[in-house]
């Protein structure tokens, strides 16, 4: 957790066993939550409606959300894509390069 | 002076003893393990000032870019990945300077100061450490 929303308060929160790609930051408002998310999806890779049945599914499962503690989070919701396969879209795998959102969404907003 | 950015992080790496690959986005074919992966994922670039690169000033920006290292996990059982690879690299590129291209375009600094990532891929019998750098460098 990081008081501070950067791409270091962004891989900080994942947590060890990838169960989730979200940043997470006390301090954030909603406002500029809803810009990075804006921004992810703008970058996310959409595939090919005529073949690909799946497509826009990770762009629109970005979602941001306020936890009970307060929290505010931006990122994907794993009821609408699964995190191994947005996991693959943001750091890659060894087939396939990296497609990042996260990463540049948020230093389009933080510089 | 090496041509890309990629040959720039072979030839510092090559430069504290490491003698390992570093290939845009994937490695050619028959590259042996250990081996790194460049990708580019976003740039951004600075304030303009002095009326911006199109009136002559230099226009220099961040640049996203994640780094890879690849290696073999197991061999007959056997964990045989680098316990101090990743260590020796991260220690080679934090701070470094660098020097790519024709017009040279100059790395002012390679900033390691995101988290570092390992995973394991059982399937492929592979261990990914994965750095995201900060290059502030001229564009």
């Amino acid at each position: 957790m990081s008081e501070y929303l950067d791409n270091t308060a962004f891989l900080a929160a994942l947590p060890g066993a990838f169960a989730e790609l979200v940043v997470d930051a006390k301090l954030i408002n909603r406002d500029r939550a809803q810009k990075i998310a804006a921004n992810a999806r703008r970058y996310v890779h959409v595939g090919d409606p005529a073949t690909d049945p799946h497509s826009g599914q990770t762009r629109d499962a970005i979602e941001v959300t306020v936890t009970s503690a307060g929290d505010v989070e931006v990122g994907t919701n794993p009821e609408k894509v699964r995190n191994e396969e947005a996991l693959a879209e943001e750091f890659g795998t060894s087939k396939m390069s990296p497609r990042s959102f996260m990463r540049p969404a948020i230093q389009e907003e933080t510089g | 002076v090496s041509l890309t950015l990629e040959g720039a992080l072979k030839a510092l790496l090559e430069s504290k003893s490491l003698s390992i690959s570093v290939s845009r986005d994937v490695p050619p074919g028959g590259t042996k393990l250990p081996y790194c992966t460049a990708a580019e994922l976003s740039l951004a670039l600075d304030p303009m000032e002095d009326g911006g690169p199109a009136n002559g000033a230099e226009a220099t920006g961040s640049d996203l870019l994640q780094l890879d290292l690849w290696q073999t996990w197991k061999v007959a059982d056997k964990v045989v990945e680098s316990p101090t690879l990743a260590d020796a690299i991260e220690r080679a590129l934090h701070g470094a300077s660098l020097n790519f291209g024709t017009p040279n375009k100059r790395v002012y600094s390679v900033l390691l100061n995101h988290p570092r990532i390992r995973r394991v891929d059982r399937d492929a019998n592979l261990t990914n450490h994965t750095w995201t750098l900060d290059l502030r460098r001229v564009i």
